[in-house]
């Protein structure tokens, strides 16, 4: 998991345009975004999570991070994210180990891809094969073509950039591999 | 006041960091440690007085996550304490209690300048916002976490795929259950840190 917080840093966070506006997707704990605060003074974050406990450990480490002025965090859907900064885009768009949560993870594109402003970078991360109680989507055994088999999203982003919208972004090479988790970076085009 | 030295000697020990740009550097390490007396925790350069840095006034922010890992561990391995933060962890015996505290430790000393990116403010911000005992419960938190994903991952290689709980069930039993949701959320941010793969 370490080589996503070094991608998450050094590919996303540190080329997001100036002045940018992020929406963290499942923002759960908040540190992702507060992270991206730390780093990055001059940017502005908006995290959504559907956990009333997750959302109260956020705002109260938000409480005394010093960027209350810049973040936010609110109990919300992260796939019915309306209302949002200006006309619902974002310049950074922040999607990590949430994928994998959803029973059907489809929607979760159409909204990154909708959310996604024409000059935005988007950071997805997600478990491939990895069990756990809430996890609902295996990408190495649902989400394989039938003839295939094996890690598809991490081989082969052909789908991904489908799910994306391939007429508005690019998807890099899966920059972060291994067998049971992967971090994809997106430009929008 | 003329002379510094007559500022420091007003400290009552409400004092916490000073600043000091003194040309003289046998000057300023007097006033540094004259500050120190009367109660100054930290003596800096002007304009750092607000940069965090580990060590924190002395403490090792990060040792203290290593600190608390083990001694949670332990507890788990001896299971001395019944009614504890880490109480009712179950299914870590000895060998993967070792095991998990030592990747953590490895995966850390591998990647010390990311893992302090992450952990340092990560740190700050949980003590403030929680107080010490903030590391205790994550570090059980983690250990919970990992022995559950090593129990479900003896059911996925049973059943060769993933048997999820319908989500209204995990909905109310993971995301909005906050004895769950809140040790979850201290894991799931650790093992960004902590987990090498």
């Amino acid at each position: 998991m370490i080589k996503h917080i070094a991608m998450f840093r050094d590919e996303f966070l540190r080329r997001l345009a100036q002045n940018a506006s992020v929406l963290e997707l499942a923002s759960g704990h908040g540190v992702l975004s507060l992270l991206a605060a730390e780093e990055r003074p001059d940017i502005r974050i908006d995290g959504f999570d559907i956990s009333t406990p997750a959302v109260a450990v956020a705002k109260r480490l938000l409480a005394v991070s010093g960027h209350g002025g810049r973040v936010s965090f609110a109990v919300k859907d992260a796939l019915k994210t309306d209302g949002a900064c200006t006309n619902g885009k974002y310049q950074g768009i922040i999607s990590a180990m949430l994928a994998e949560h959803l029973s059907d993870p489809r929607p979760l594109f159409n909204v990154i891809s909708h959310r996604t402003s024409r000059d935005g970078l988007v950071f997805f991360s997600t478990a491939i094969e990895s069990p756990q109680r809430d996890h609902v989507f295996e990408y190495n055994q649902e989400a394989s073509p039938p003839n295939g088999g094996g890690c598809w999203l991490a081989r082969d982003t052909t789908r991904l950039r489908c799910w994306l919208n391939a007429s508005r972004h690019t998807v890099s090479a899966a920059c972060d591999r291994n067998d049971s988790t992967v971090a994809l970076r997106a430009y929008a085009i | 006041m003329d002379d510094l030295s007559e500022v420091i000697s007003k400290f009552d020990g409400t004092v916490q960091t000073l600043g000091l740009a003194v040309k003289s550097a046998e000057r300023e390490e007097k006033f540094a440690r004259a500050a120190g007396h009367n109660g100054v925790d930290r003596v800096v350069k002007m304009g750092r007085m607000h940069l965090f840095s580990s060590p924190w006034d002395g403490v090792d922010l990060i040792r203290r996550w290593f600190v608390s890992f083990a001694m949670c561990l332990h507890r788990n391995e001896t299971s001395e304490v019944s009614n504890g933060a880490c109480g009712t962890i179950s299914g870590g015996p000895r060998s993967e209690s070792q095991a998990l505290a030592a990747g953590a430790r490895a995966t850390f000393e591998a990647n010390k300048e990311l893992c302090s990116w992450l952990l340092n403010p990560l740190a700050r911000w949980a003590e403030a916002a929680y107080g010490e005992k903030v590391f205790d419960d994550a570090a059980c938190g983690y250990a919970r976490y990992c022995f559950g994903v090593a129990q479900a991952q003896k059911v996925y290689e049973r059943a060769g795929r993933y048997t999820p709980e319908g989500m209204p069930e995990i909905m109310s039993g993971v995301y909005e259950d906050e004895g769950y949701a809140v040790p979850y959320m201290w894991a799931a941010i650790l093992i960004y840190a902590l987990w090498r793969l």
